[in-house]
């Protein structure tokens, strides 16, 4: 019996052939890692970046967005559109707020950008939709109460 | 007596067929194509065929300002986003004169070290897998899982980090980030072992890889290859030693060799290299300097006109990002070095000549990404 | 209960059944048995379908676990039922054929494959009354009837008009005629010790398993089995990284279902073989003969399933050395040392 190009000594092949199988064996008869996605689900750190929310000061319920541009202007996607209009006392103020999901690549630089504190990043990152139109969110819209304390994702610091 | 094949050459007449390996194919590792011709099971010669995710990136440099780039990096290639972000961030910092804090520094090298070593599981894995191991590809991806934990715990993304700013990175350290890092490290010190057993200590394994693809230094240096693959053919080119940036003349670690440059000299480097990387992260955590995340940048941020090419050391050898500015926002030009361009360009060579299932074994030792080389 | 540990008791009873439900019709008797052929017929393909479904539960089941991930979760309790959502998915799906296929020779192919697995089902003592057929040269018979599966395979790769699977049928011809070599020659030795090719006679014959005299034979017989069923390490006709799936690449649908079952049936009928043959058969206290057989091809079958998710692959030409290189000549040895010690004992 000639000796095979590569093969090694047949105890190595032996040992060698072995370990591998104990090492599946023994995995065999440990935990599986596996999370049952639906039911079980994995808590996410503070600063997971999910879906743009701009939640409300629990003193006015408003919104605290000033309609300053920001994060429009840094988004490099344009996936943030604002509509401004002139309010009562001539200043300028938020009309509508539109983050187009679709456009999105959470990439957080709107929540940093912003200096009045007024974005954030929720953990909510379940979006799919059946109806491509429901990707457009209108953020002011939403009633979402703002806490400092808010451990809901990604914040400005 | 006659010689069959000499004496009636039309009577074992053969001929040599072409073999579409992808781009749809279970270990291309993404949309590659390699036009194969086959003699039999010898492969004659290989031409990989690719651009199949051509997304433009360079291009797209040019209308997005530096801070909005930064993301789009992450997706050159996608298993070594902090490299990418990296070598980007030096190239404009270095053209618009910014100083990292020190500490900030010692955040790029622990995230680009974990990185590494999440880079080099799924590669590991996929090697496995390559070889018809499937079960190793599970194991990798349940530390890497770990690895990616802790990425998001830090930048509040898996894959996509977007961590890197000019003139620093993001944020600090959350609070637990320290020990839960340490203990993954505590973790991962034995699992290089473990693969040893699953792998390289199996004699199929060893047989597979043994003096296959074999590169040898001159011809990895006539094809710009770099890192493992450059390592495992003996050279110990490594940029984090060699060309030293950023903190890394701070940390104690082996550039790891393989003199053999066969396909089992690069799993070998590779695979210390892991355990390199887990050192450095170890280091950076107890010589954590105190001190600010980011310097003063303004918002707005005009670069002054000139050019750059600043490279680092990713996972597969030598990234680079070469940037001009002519004084405006936004890059004028920029062209990104990716190692595994250069990398697959040696393919054709190491695989002439060998069997079919020694292409996936050979393709796959020299872990290419293909985002990264379509751009 | 009775008929626990003698189910074969059953079948008389059940053909005089038959055979009064012919005459009770008017028909002749001939009927009633050949209704009752057709009876056993069905139960064995059943039997066989039942025990394909069980083994590739188990098999995901186990390499989850293995994986260290859970397998089948979702359909009924822990995913028993996932088989059997596959196979109707299987059944429903559209069959299809390929353009450049060879139609008749692409649509045959699965059955030769599944034909041939099958045939050997019918001559494996499951328990002392349990054999569909008794032969009294059973071993031959089993062997023999594998063999032209590999004419199925080849059929596949050749009619499938792709080039994967013409690699794929080439290999597959190649691995299958080499292993057949030493696969058959370890089984002499346990002829040789037993003196008969019955297999009821061989285990009989077994007081202690023949393992322990045929360490050799039965390893050999071991790793000549897996590359039988291309199974890895040695699957490299479906290769799934190097040639996407082999020689059935090109095909879906029930006539892919009958390729997959094809596999599993030729895995447990040399596991089948090998239990028989080295580890006593259906030989065992306490409990009915045809469970010490089930229990035994299950351990074999366990160490089919263990392999294939720890080991890597061959590759082609390495896979032809251990054969014709380390396997056969090991299996002419071990049947020359068995000789020996035959003749001077």
């Amino acid at each position: 019996m000639s000796r095979l190009h590569g093969w090694q000594e047949p105890w190595d092949i032996v040992v060698g052939l072995f370990k591998g199988l104990a090492i599946t064996l023994r995995q065999l008869f440990s935990k599986p890692c596996t999370i049952q996605y639906p039911e079980e689900r994995l808590v996410w750190p503070p600063r997971t970046r999910g879906r743009l929310v701009m939640p409300r000061d629990p003193e006015t319920g408003k919104v605290r967005c000033t309609a300053c541009m920001l994060c429009q202007r840094i988004c490099p996607n344009g996936s943030i559109e604002i509509t401004t209009r002139t309010n009562e006392a001539g200043r300028r103020e938020l009309a509508d707020y539109v983050h187009h999901l679709d456009r999105c690549t959470f990439c957080g630089l709107c929540v940093e950008i912003c200096t009045f504190d007024a974005l954030r990043m929720s953990h909510e990152h379940e979006l799919a939709v059946e109806d491509k139109t429901r990707l457009k969110r209108r953020l002011q819209a939403e009633v979402i109460q703002f806490d400092n304390t808010w451990q809901g994702g990604l914040r400005k610091e | 007596m006659r010689n069959l094949e000499t004496d009636y050459p039309e009577a074992l007449k053969t001929e040599e067929i072409t073999l579409n390996m992808g781009p749809q194919h279970p270990s291309t590792h993404g949309a590659l194509r390699l036009i194969l011709r086959l003699d039999g099971e010898r492969v004659v010669s290989a031409r990989p065929d690719f651009g199949y995710v051509h997304r433009g990136l360079e291009k797209m440099a040019e209308s997005l300002s530096y801070v909005q780039y930064i993301h789009i990096t992450d997706r050159i290639d996608y298993l070594s986003s902090i490299m990418n972000e990296w070598s980007f961030c030096l190239a404009a910092e270095a053209l618009a004169g910014i100083e990292v804090p020190r500490k900030a520094e010692y955040l790029r090298v622990l995230t680009a070290e974990l990185c590494r070593i999440s880079s080099h599981l799924v590669w590991l894995g996929a090697m496995g897998m390559d070889l018809g191991a499937f079960t190793p590809l599970t194991y990798t991806f349940r530390e890497r899982e770990m690895v990616l934990e802790l990425f998001d715990l830090l930048c509040g993304q898996r894959m996509t980090f977007n961590y890197f700013r000019l003139g620093g990175v993001v944020r600090d350290l959350p609070p637990e980030f320290t020990k839960q890092t340490q203990a993954f490290i505590k973790y991962f010190e034995r699992l290089p072992d473990i693969y040893d057993q699953l792998l390289s200590d199996n004699p199929i394994f060893l047989i597979r890889m043994r003096d296959i693809g074999h590169l040898s230094p001159a011809t990895a240096h006539s094809h710009a290859v770099t890192g493992p693959n450059l390592r495992g053919s003996g050279v110990a080119q490594d940029l984090r030693r060699c060309e030293p940036y950023s903190v890394y003349p701070d940390f104690d670690f082996q550039v790891v060799t393989c003199q053999e440059g066969d396909a089992l000299a690069r799993y070998r480097v590779r695979v210390e290299e892991m355990r390199q990387s887990a050192r450095i992260v170890a280091q950076v955590l107890e010589g954590l300097p105190e001190g600010e995340v980011r310097s003063k940048v303004p918002r707005v941020l005009k670069i002054p006109p000139g050019e750059a090419y600043v490279r680092v050391e990713s996972s597969r050898g030598i990234q680079g990002f070469y940037l001009v500015s002519d004084g405006s926002v936004k890059p004028a030009r920029c062209r990104i070095r990716v190692p595994s361009f250069a990398n697959l360009s040696v393919l054709p060579q190491l695989v002439k000549g060998v069997k079919v299932a020694d292409v996936v074994a050979i393709l796959g030792s020299l872990d290419i990404i293909i985002p990264e080389i379509d751009r | 209960m009775r008929y626990l540990f003698a189910p074969a008791e059953l079948f008389p009873i059940l053909l005089e059944g038959l055979r009064g439900l012919a005459v009770w019709a008017g028909l002749p008797v001939m009927a009633g048995d050949w209704a009752g052929a057709a009876l056993v017929m069905f139960g064995l393909f059943a039997f066989c379908a039942l025990t394909v479904m069980v083994l590739v539960y188990a098999e995901r089941k186990i390499a989850g676990h293995m994986q260290a991930r859970i397998g089948p979760m979702r359909v009924g309790w822990h995913g028993v039922l996932q088989v059997i959502a596959d196979t109707i998915k299987l059944i429903v799906k559209e069959t299809w054929v390929p353009g450049s296929a060879d139609r008749w020779v692409y649509r045959c192919a699965p059955y030769v494959v599944f034909t041939a697995g099958f045939l050997a089902l019918i001559a494996l003592p499951l328990d002392r009354d349990l054999t569909p057929v008794h032969l009294n040269l059973g071993l031959i018979y089993i062997v023999a009837v594998g063999t032209p599966g590999v004419i199925g395979i080849l059929m596949a790769g050749w009619s499938s008009g792709n080039k994967y699977s013409l690699i794929g049928g080439m290999r597959s011809a190649a691995q299958m005629i080499s292993y057949e070599v030493p696969l058959l020659i370890s089984l002499m030795g346990v002829v040789m010790i037993s003196g008969t090719l019955d297999l009821h006679m061989i285990v009989e014959s077994q007081r202690v398993p023949y393992i322990i005299f045929q360490p050799l034979g039965f390893l050999i017989f071991l790793i000549s089995a897996v590359a039988e069923t291309n199974r890895n390490p040695f699957d490299i006709p479906e290769a799934e990284s190097e040639l996407t799936a082999g020689f059935h690449t090109e095909y879906g649908g029930i006539r892919f279902a009958y390729f997959f079952l094809a596999e599993y049936v030729n895995m447990f009928v040399l596991s089948a073989l090998a239990a028989t043959l080295f580890l006593g058969g259906w030989q065992g206290p306490w409990f009915p003969g045809w469970v010490w057989f089930l229990a035994k091809t299950g351990a074999i079958l366990f160490l089919f399933i263990w392999f294939r998710w720890t080991f890597p692959r061959f590759r082609a030409d390495q896979l032809m050395d251990l054969s014709w290189k380390i396997l056969t000549p090991l299996a002419f040895l071990n049947l020359l040392a068995t000789g020996l010690i035959l003749v001077l004992l």
